[in-house]
């Protein structure tokens, strides 16, 4: 049974595979000796694999912290009290030390611990670590050697605190569960040298001690440092390394290392309000906003405000090729936000510390990576990419987004709604007049729908009609738009038609093109999102032309086929029907100055949602009566001979009766009556139906059925009833 | 003759082996001796090469710095280095959580279809293999391993055994269940 499995498999394996860019296999071999130059020989390396006892031995060598397979060390800030003269900060001094346990519990030292030299901190799988500036990460190991702390990082990904973290402690080094905390080890005293406050610490730079320099540039310490860049000698060959993490605030903070042959970063975030957030993407989907672009990794940690009500936020880094393609994305951080209960803001902290003029010109000023929440409502499961997210009211409160309006108030809409009215040409002020209007038009409609149609324009209410195909569902929102003197705007539906199509997409090739123009005026560093996110580079598509069109007077918006859609899309629908707003979070909120007149049709394929339809008015189109399609076929093909036209309509009408895969519509009358007629046909002719009931059935079977006998017999039943 | 030469070049990279234990610097030496299999196999598996890219890397780095936990085996290096890179993807699709997102799925097949260095083999057959490779990340790391060491790897069924860490009539029971797995992750829709 599994042979097509396995032969897809085989086929797999068997795929030409594109050679390895040699200048990667150089740059990894090159990389691979480093690592292997930082190796110890053989003789001295470290043994693994030894017993429990062993492993305890190594303590010999200074103190050995932490380790705790499944538990985190923490070493909080305040250490280095002073910028190091030399190439590092000394390690002579007491160190805060804070250790949080996997199990969540968080041990302290108020006293702090000597790391004395030789101290081996070894980060096991199950969180991370910080010390000072410097972010560890499980399987990280930190030695204190020639009095500076000697980072190696074990994983290539970064991992936030709070974030699952993906164990990859190499083996000899961790060491088993249950070990003592920190606290315990013999290794801590007692501050026996309290030597100043603990305040500044060195700069966010760590790593390979003998790159660093001294940088005095202070760490506020109401922020416990973010790591920084690692300026490693061979930057990294792997994707960029991104560390992102929850400062007070709340605020974020970011940095990413270096990479190699990355010509610019790219930092793209998504928030959303509710749940988890979108991944970001690149390129740009929407949702996925990018915060800036960058040259080089930011020598200090970035700092983004998040605005209230954003509970999830996701990073990324996306390195560049210098001809703008992908080299590569960093791994995805997401961090969520406490409820604004638990964070205390503090709205003067925000200053201190980002504002320090670091080398990189920081975007800090930029109003937090605004929400580009992933669209919907909380009421909505998130359906795909980008129907996920309360779209329409998302940016209220997306506090310093200057663009971002109010929301509409229910009265201010009314108004609106019975200044429309105004606009109307008198002939829609009445259902006589709209049937007139109608007609005039080629648009024959029984009355029971042009009082629908009247009750929608008067209580500016959505019409939804519903109708078999081809009864005129969509030839009435051409004609009210023609009888309105305004514009139709039509929205087709289909299976996974999504925010993209129905509403806005980014215009990304042309932010693509400003960012350049921005970089090559050397402005780049001062641009803001607002610079790559305005109107003009929103692609408008049909809900939001609706919306924002402003030709004088309301436009007609057909959403055909809703039956088509999703049900996710249905629900969104639900909020721009209501509220006749769409809320573009880099933008504000797009209000309608003029509410559209929308017409909803649906095939009933499926049955459309009763939310939706309680926001409609409602109106079954069924197929006209004899005397009425006569009527419409004398209208719309006025040159047919009336004894055609009643002969064609007869015989339509005995074909609704049949049983058959898909009975004509209006359509196919009008059409097969256009078709007899520039034929020169003057009446129905067996023959002549033969050769053209291709125009009326759509369906082989259908024609195969009704051809010959069955035709003369329709005919004649027609004949007679006519 | 065949024998011979096998055992010629297993004694060869046994003694390369115990050479880069002692001195990092020789382990360039079963680096390119590896790297276009690995570079295969990764790319295999991912079909982007970015990816492969850095599974290449981080595979052969942790196989450097591990390399004093190697003991030798028959079959010598490359079954073990295999399982590193194994791992290495097993990490990979869990951080990356690429099999609960199709959305990053999408935009792994975009990002492969920019790429500029991408071979030009034809749509419909990247489509297929995207699919295949879509619901091996559904399946469990160890049927994931499994398949990709088999079929993947370019490994013989001896080595992809070793690689494996059982025995080849293991091998053999957990590929055949992993492809019915697989059969039944290709059948059903993939997660929304």
């Amino acid at each position: 049974v599994n042979d097509d499995v396995r032969r897809r498999l085989d086929d797999a394996g068997r795929r030409a595979v594109p050679e390895p860019d040699p200048a990667f296999v150089d740059a990894l071999e090159a990389r691979l000796r480093a690592v292997g130059a930082s190796l110890p020989p053989d003789a001295t390396r470290p043994p693994r694999r030894r017993g429990p006892a062993t492993r305890w031995g190594m303590a010999g060598a200074g103190a050995v912290l932490a380790g705790l397979g499944l538990a985190v060390v923490l070493v909080s800030g305040l250490l280095w009290p002073r910028p190091a003269p030399g190439p590092g900060p000394e390690l002579d001094e007491p160190v805060n030390v804070v250790v949080a346990l996997a199990d969540g519990t968080v041990l302290e030292d108020p006293d702090g611990l000597l790391l004395s030299e030789g101290a081996v901190v070894t980060v096991g799988a199950g969180g991370s670590a910080r010390i000072g500036d410097t972010v560890l990460e499980p399987g990280d190991v930190v030695t204190v050697q020639d009095g500076r702390l000697e980072v190696e990082h074990a994983s290539p990904v970064a991992v936030v605190p709070g974030a699952t973290p993906t164990p990859t402690a190499r083996p000899g080094e961790s060491r088993r569960p249950g070990t003592p905390p920190p606290t315990d080890r013999p290794a801590r005293t007692p501050s026996p040298t309290p030597r100043a406050t603990p305040a500044p610490t060195p700069s966010p730079e760590r790593t390979p001690a003998p790159t660093r320099e001294p940088t005095p540039a202070p760490t506020p310490t109401d922020a416990p440092a973010t790591a920084a860049p690692t300026p490693t000698p061979t930057p990294a060959i792997l994707r960029p390394r991104l560390r992102a993490r929850l400062i007070d605030g709340p605020r974020i903070a970011v940095t990413w290392t270096e990479t190699w042959r990355a010509r610019s970063y790219v930092l793209i975030v998504t928030v959303s309000r509710s749940g988890p957030a979108a991944d970001p993407l690149y390129p740009l989907a929407p949702g996925s906003r990018v915060v800036g672009e960058f040259a080089t990794p930011p020598e200090r940690p970035l700092r983004f405000r998040v605005p209230d009500g954003i509970a999830e936020v996701r990073v990324m880094v996306v390195a560049l090729r210098g001809d703008g393609s992908v080299l590569r994305r960093s791994r995805i951080v997401t961090i969520t936000i406490p409820p604004p209960g638990d964070a205390t803001g503090d709205p003067g902290a925000s200053p201190s510390p980002g504002t320090s003029p670091g080398p990189t010109p920081s975007p800090t000023p930029t109003p937090t990576p605004a929400p580009r929440p992933p669209p919907p409502g909380p009421r909505l499961r998130p359906p795909g990419p980008d129907l996920a997210g309360p779209l329409v009211g998302a940016a209220a409160g997306v506090g310093s987004g200057p663009m971002v309006d109010e929301p509409q108030t229910a009265t201010a809409a009314a108004a609106t709604r019975s200044a429309a009215r105004e606009d109307r040409p008198e002939a829609t002020r009445s259902i006589e007049g709209i049937a007139d209007v109608f007609r005039s038009h080629g648009y024959i409609a029984e009355r029971s729908l042009a009082t629908t149609v009247f009750l929608a324009l008067e209580l500016g209410r959505p019409l939804l009609l519903e109708g078999e195909a081809g009864v005129g569902k969509t030839e009435l929102a051409k004609v009210l738009a023609t009888s309105l003197g305004t514009r139709l705007i039509r929205l087709q539906c289909y299976e996974g038609l999504d925010v993209n199509t129905a509403v806005y997409e980014w215009n990304y090739p042309r932010q693509m093109l400003e960012i350049r123009l921005l970089e090559a005026r050397g402005e780049i560093a001062k641009a803001t999102a607002h610079d790559i996110f305005g109107p003009e580079f929103l692609l408008k598509r049909p809900l939001l032309q609706a919306l924002e069109d402003d030709a004088g007077t309301a436009p007609v918006l057909l959403i055909d086929e809703i039956d088509r859609a999703d049900e996710e899309f249905e629900a969104y629908l639900l909020e721009i029907l209501s509220d006749f707003q769409v809320t573009v979070p880099e933008i504000g909120t797009i209000r309608a100055v003029r509410p559209p007149r929308v017409i909803l049709t649906s095939n009933r394929t499926r049955e459309v949602h009763d939310a939706l339809k309680r926001r409609c008015l409602y109106h079954w189109i069924d197929y006209p009566t004899a005397a009425k399609e006569y009527e419409i076929v004398s209208t719309r093909v006025p040159d047919a001979p009336h004894q055609l036209a009643r002969e064609v309509v007869a015989f339509v009408h005995r074909l609704r009766t049949a049983d058959l895969t898909k009975v004509p519509g209006v359509a196919e009358t009008l059409d097969w009556a256009g078709a007899l007629l520039s034929l020169g046909a003057t009446e129905l002719e067996p023959d002549l139906v033969d050769e053209t009931l291709g125009v009326v059935l759509k369906y082989e079977e259908d024609i195969r059925q009704v051809r010959g006998a069955t035709t003369r017999q329709y005919l004649a039943e027609a004949g007679a009833g006519g | 003759v065949q024998v011979d030469g096998r055992a010629d070049a297993d004694g060869d990279e046994r003694a390369l082996v115990e050479l880069a234990r002692a001195d990092p610097a020789a382990f360039a030496e079963l680096y390119r001796r590896y790297l276009p299999r690995v570079h295969a196999f990764a790319y295999r598996r991912t079909g982007v090469i970015e990816v492969a890219e850095d599974i290449t890397s981080a595979a052969f780095e942790r196989a450097l710095r591990n390399l004093d936990a190697f003991a030798w085996r028959p079959g010598g290096f490359g079954p073990w280095l295999f399982r590193i890179v194994a791992n290495e993807l097993a990490d990979h699709y869990r951080r990356t959580g690429r099999a609960a997102s199709p959305r990053t799925a999408g935009a792994a097949v975009r990002l492969q279809a920019a790429a500029p260095r991408d071979p030009a083999d034809e749509v419909g057959e990247r489509a297929a293999v995207a699919e295949l490779l879509a619901a091996m990340d559904r399946l469990s790391p160890r049927y994931q391993r499994a398949l990709e060491l088999r079929y993947l790897a370019g490994l013989t069924p001896d080595e992809a055994a070793t690689a494996l860490g059982t025995s080849k009539a293991t091998m053999a029971v957990v590929v055949h269940r992993a492809t019915r797995a697989l059969r039944r992750a290709l059948a059903e829709e993939p997660r929304p």
